[in-house]
């Protein structure tokens, strides 16, 4: 095959389907096309910054760093342990999450940790909780801690092989004698030495976690509510509504969100010069 | 002074280390001749509060090291590998013991900027680990140690990973710090030459069981070391091309 | 044992608990509450799917057909194609094309989408699907297998051209069985994912490409956690004997996300 079809092959998988769907849903927001289409408008990217799309962009990125901040909090105290006890039984099980669709992860969470669900049955039973009523709202709830424990259960066991994978590869461990011997104690070396290193070893990882965590959908779809909902609900739910005013509106917001993806991506990804991602 | 005596470790029923002891006077380096595997970093890590022995004392001066934590020890263990941090760069891989022991930024920036000039590297004091030569590296591990004027340096074949050339230079800078610092070492090797330029008292481990010799002469002396042997060789050498 | 050897295993038992909730949920029925232990074991759930009486084996039998296709045509589109770009100068740059409509959240790629699926007529049926899943996970693959194509590969291949040997035979006797345990492992990764997609799936398959998570979701909004939990063990558990043949798999592609 030569070289010129091998790329033009390549940019009709990866960048046609893009472009064109981009161009779609511009065109669409702009009002040029569809339905209720009376020319060129900006009236629908107008109502993106001020309606319950902003809120809904607001809402999405508050969950999203609440989420990424506790799976590396978390993942960075497991793999501080993991890396002490490397044949801890913990080393096994955390591929279990591993297997799990974000899907069916929400739908466990959602069983687990609903008034009606496992954890109050539990606590019914030792008598603990009088009435279903009584438990709290852990799921569809305001603040999404269904959603955010969804996301630390299926991402936080991965952050943690994979920091543990980094700590070997750095021989961190080995530093740690040699902080204790110039006079650190084990919480100096984990503040001054493995934090820093860990993260800025792993950052394009947590760039890319971060990416798709702005995008999630199953969880929300599960475990979210009407008001405020993530960005990829809004846009759905926008789409296959009655009223045909929010169609240019979700699509509005796609390419807003499309965009920002593609820059954010292009940044890191010459930021990072020439390596790759991969 | 310091003073160990009857050092024993196992790991199960292997016995790594067989009542190690020995004495060592302030400002003096030992070397420690030994093949990989006799047990000597077990000794120095055990020295150090990185491992715990299975009976015997440490004391530096009278006072007991061996129910002391690590970091309180004031032993500095330095490995073949410089394990500089690989966030830091060169000034801030040195001041690290110094920033741990909360002392004022003056008096940090100026005891750094001593090290860099000693060991010559002040021109990368910006640079990150990843940017340094072995060689480079290796004087940051030193400066990171000195610094904060241990009590024991512990050396466990600090020069193993350098090229023949890097390796004498720092030899000799070693040398020269020792005295300007009024350092007290323990160096492992299985190199006799190092063995005999960096030491003032000599040893050998040999399967966990640690044979000090009175002098440099006895060292010298002994077959086990083979240092008769090499001379020996030499010798026959230049007599056949001497023919 | 210490406060840190408690934490651990806490955290061991906390990862169990989701697959062992899925588990229970499937083996009970009549479960009012406050019910949890007596009154409520059964193995219907299992006996109804298993003996066909549900959509869920049919969902699995979707599932795997799938999953398998756009695994096998990924693997294969993606090996050559980072092969390809891996031989241009700008590698890299051409390579970046690919992390958009990976990175894009695929429910979203799929609304972008559909207007032109809808067109062409592929809306809700298999082969639209098909070809939705294969936009993101071909660039997937082909930014996984890039990172094999390294200098050492180039290097071996150059060798083997200076020994004498043809385009063809260093390709089947240098190159393919170099990359074989890559080719295992993307294959595996590209297989999974489309295994645990749900959102485009469900947008261009309009519901009616009922693959196993667009079945176990149908049963969760019926509210019969039961026959969901069914399908969802039917999801995971070949995921996780995998897993126990070979952890290897999933470190992999984890080790590539982070070089």
């Amino acid at each position: 095959m030569s070289k010129k079809i091998t790329l033009v092959l390549y940019i009709v998988i990866t960048s046609a389907p893009i472009l064109a769907g981009l161009i779609y849903a511009l065109l669409y927001s702009f009002g040029l096309i569809g339905i209720l289409s009376k020319g060129f408008t900006l009236r629908y990217w107008k109502t993106l910054f001020s309606s319950d799309a902003a809120l809904c962009m607001g809402y999405t990125l508050l969950l999203t760093m609440a989420s990424i901040i506790l799976i590396l909090a978390i993942s960075l105290i497991l793999s501080y342990q993991l890396s002490k006890r490397p044949k801890s039984f913990l080393h096994k099980v955390l591929f279990i999450p591993l297997t799990m669709p974000p899907l069916i992860m929400a739908f466990a969470v959602f069983y687990w940790m609903s008034p009606g669900g496992i954890i109050s049955r539990f606590l019914n039973q030792l008598g603990i909780l009088e009435e279903i009523e009584s438990f709290p709202r852990l799921v569809n709830d305001f603040w999404g801690v269904g959603i955010i424990i969804t996301h630390v259960l299926l991402i936080a066991p991965l952050f943690t092989l994979l920091f543990t994978n980094q700590v070997k590869k750095e021989k961190l461990m080995d530093m740690a004698d040699i902080s204790y011997t110039l006079g650190g104690d084990a919480t100096q070396f984990f503040r001054k030495i493995f934090i820093p290193v860990v993260l800025k070893r792993s950052k394009h990882l947590i760039v890319l976690y971060t990416i798709f965590l702005m995008g999630t959908y199953e969880a929300p779809l599960l475990l979210g509510r009407s008001t405020p909902r993530v960005l990829t609900i809004f846009i759905t739910e926008k789409l296959s509504r009655y009223n045909l005013d929010d169609i240019p509106v979700a699509y509005a917001l796609t390419s807003f969100y499309s965009v920002a993806i593609m820059i954010t991506v292009q940044i890191f990804l010459t930021r990072s010069k020439n390596r790759s991602w991969a | 002074m310091i003073k160990v005596s009857n050092i024993s470790k196992s790991y199960g029923k292997e016995p790594v280390l067989k009542n190690i002891g020995f004495e060592l006077l302030e400002q003096h380096t030992m070397s420690i001749l030994g093949k990989s595997g006799c047990g000597k970093t077990t000794l120095l890590k055990i020295l150090a509060g990185l491992e715990n022995s299975d009976s015997g004392s440490f004391t530096i001066d009278g006072s007991d090291m061996l129910h002391m934590p690590p970091q309180r020890r004031e032993v500095v263990y330095l490995s073949q590998e410089p394990l500089l941090f690989p966030h830091m760069t060169v000034e801030q891989n040195i001041g690290y013991g110094l920033r741990i022991r909360k002392i004022s930024q003056n008096e940090l920036v100026e005891k750094v900027e001593v090290m860099l000039n000693e060991l010559g590297i002040s021109e990368h004091r910006n640079k990150m680990p990843d940017q340094l030569s072995g060689g480079q590296k290796q004087r940051v591990a030193f400066g990171r140690a000195l610094v904060i004027n241990p009590k024991v340096i512990l050396l466990d074949e600090p020069f193993g990973s350098l090229d023949a050339h890097t390796r004498e230079d720092m030899q000799t800078l070693f040398l020269k710090i020792a005295e300007l610092h009024h350092i007290t070492a323990l160096l492992v090797t299985h190199d006799v030459k190092e063995a005999l330029i960096m030491g003032r008292k000599f040893a050998r481990l040999d399967a966990g069981a640690l044979t000090v010799y009175p002098d440099k002469k006895a060292f010298i002396a002994a077959p086990e070391n083979g240092i008769k042997k090499e001379v020996g060789f030499w010798n026959e050498l230049m007599k056949e091309h001497e023919q | 044992m210490g406060i840190k050897g408690k934490f651990i295993n806490t955290t061991s038992i906390i990862l169990l608990l989701p697959i062992f909730g899925i588990m229970y949920l499937s083996f009970v029925s009549q479960w009012n509450y406050p019910r949890l232990f007596r009154d409520v074991w059964t193995g219907v759930n299992w006996v109804s799917t298993l003996s066909g009486q549900n959509n869920i084996m049919k969902s699995l039998g979707l599932s795997l057909f799938i999953s398998s296709f756009v695994a096998l045509t990924t693997t294969s589109t993606g090996f050559v194609l980072s092969r390809q770009l891996s031989q241009l100068k700008k590698a890299n740059v051409w390579l970046s094309l690919s992390y958009f409509p990976y990175l894009i959240a695929p429910v979203v790629l799929g609304v972008m989408l559909q207007f032109y699926f809808i067109k062409f007529g592929l809306n809700g049926s298999v082969v639209g699907v098909l070809l939705a899943q294969m936009l993101f996970i071909t660039p997937y693959s082909t930014i996984f297998f890039s990172a094999f194509w390294n200098k050492t590969i180039h290097d071996t291949v150059f060798q083997a051209h200076s020994l004498g040997a043809s385009g063809r035979q260093v390709y089947w006797q240098i190159v393919l069985p170099l990359a074989k345990p890559w080719i295992f492992i993307g294959m595996f990764q590209c297989f999974l994912i489309s295994w645990f997609e749900y959102g485009i799936t469900q947008l261009i398959g309009v519901g009616k490409v009922a693959t196993l998570t667009i079945t176990t979701m149908q049963w969760v909004k019926e509210a019969n956690p039961h026959l969901a939990a069914v399908s969802a063990c039917l999801m995971v558990v070949p995921t996780l004997i995998l897993l126990l043949i070979n952890q290897r798999i999933f470190l992999k592609q984890k080790d590539l996300e982070t070089a």
